[in-house]
């Protein structure tokens, strides 16, 4: 059990976590807020939220995630980035399970850039050759990616994991928090 | 380690802010979207209703009176 919290509490650990979860978050915000209004017509084929609440929605999320995910890496407020970037996650996943219970066949528009970059390096001809375990595992992150599947649920629950790590690290002082 | 009063307190602020950085942001982008218009607080522009036209959607109901046009023995 101590070997698990020594491992747990580690700092290269949970630096590489916050890295991961904040790049991921500072990407995948640029894309949205370098165009708002593609972000808010792929946030309605949700049909989720009233027109208002939408609206709101679609116009502030990007700057959260590009908030958050800086803070996440670069301030000792890291802990608070990583519980709320814990709690999009799940409201992420339950609009996904919603949507494939709904029997909706559309776009997910989450991480583009991301995984866009992800597939022509997981393609490569490079990291085939040398790592093909690597080459195969990035190229099925993102084949069919853009649809919404269980694949899709499963990949917001593959990063949830490393934010809930960090949000929850027995890591304290050492890393900077006040 | 649970996460104290205070980080719920802050990431509630970080929440807050991220909000109106992307309204911000929103509204200086030259692709950003109209908020009013996505918000449903205004209205799309509509041009006036043209009380001359002749197609059914301006047809007279059955109770209403002739209009010249078709005392005129004009076809709607």
């Amino acid at each position: 059990m101590s070997a698990l919290r020594r491992i747990w509490g580690h700092p290269a650990l949970l630096w590489a976590c916050r890295l991961l979860v904040g790049l991921l978050f500072i990407f995948s915000s640029f894309g949205k807020l370098s165009n708002p209004a593609e972000f808010l017509g792929s946030a309605e084929q949700y049909q989720l939220l009233p027109k208002f609440a939408l609206a709101v929605w679609a116009g502030g999320l990007p700057g959260v995630e590009m908030l958050s995910g800086l803070l996440l890496i670069f301030s000792p407020w890291w802990r608070a980035s990583a519980l709320l970037l814990s709690g999009l996650f799940l409201v992420f996943i339950a609009a996904l399970i919603s949507v494939i219970f709904r029997g909706m066949q559309i776009d997910c528009s989450c991480m583009d850039i991301i995984l866009s970059w992800a597939g022509v390096f997981g393609q490569s001809p490079w990291l085939m050759a040398h790592a093909p375990g690597l080459a195969w595992h990035l190229t099925a992150l993102t084949e069919g990616s853009h649809l919404v599947s269980w694949g899709t649920v499963l990949r917001d629950v593959y990063f949830l994991a490393p934010t809930l790590l960090v949000a929850f690290s027995p890591e304290r002082a050492k890393a900077g928090q006040a | 380690m649970l996460p104290k009063r205070k980080d719920l307190w802050a990431a509630l602020f970080i929440f807050c802010a991220g909000m109106a950085l992307g309204l911000a942001v929103n509204a200086l982008s030259p692709k950003g979207f109209d908020f009013r218009m996505a918000a449903g607080l205004k209205q799309a522009f509509q041009p006036a209703t043209d009380w001359d036209d002749d197609t059914p959607s301006a047809a007279a109901k059955p109770g209403d009176p002739p209009s010249p046009k078709a005392s005129a023995g004009e076809q709607p």
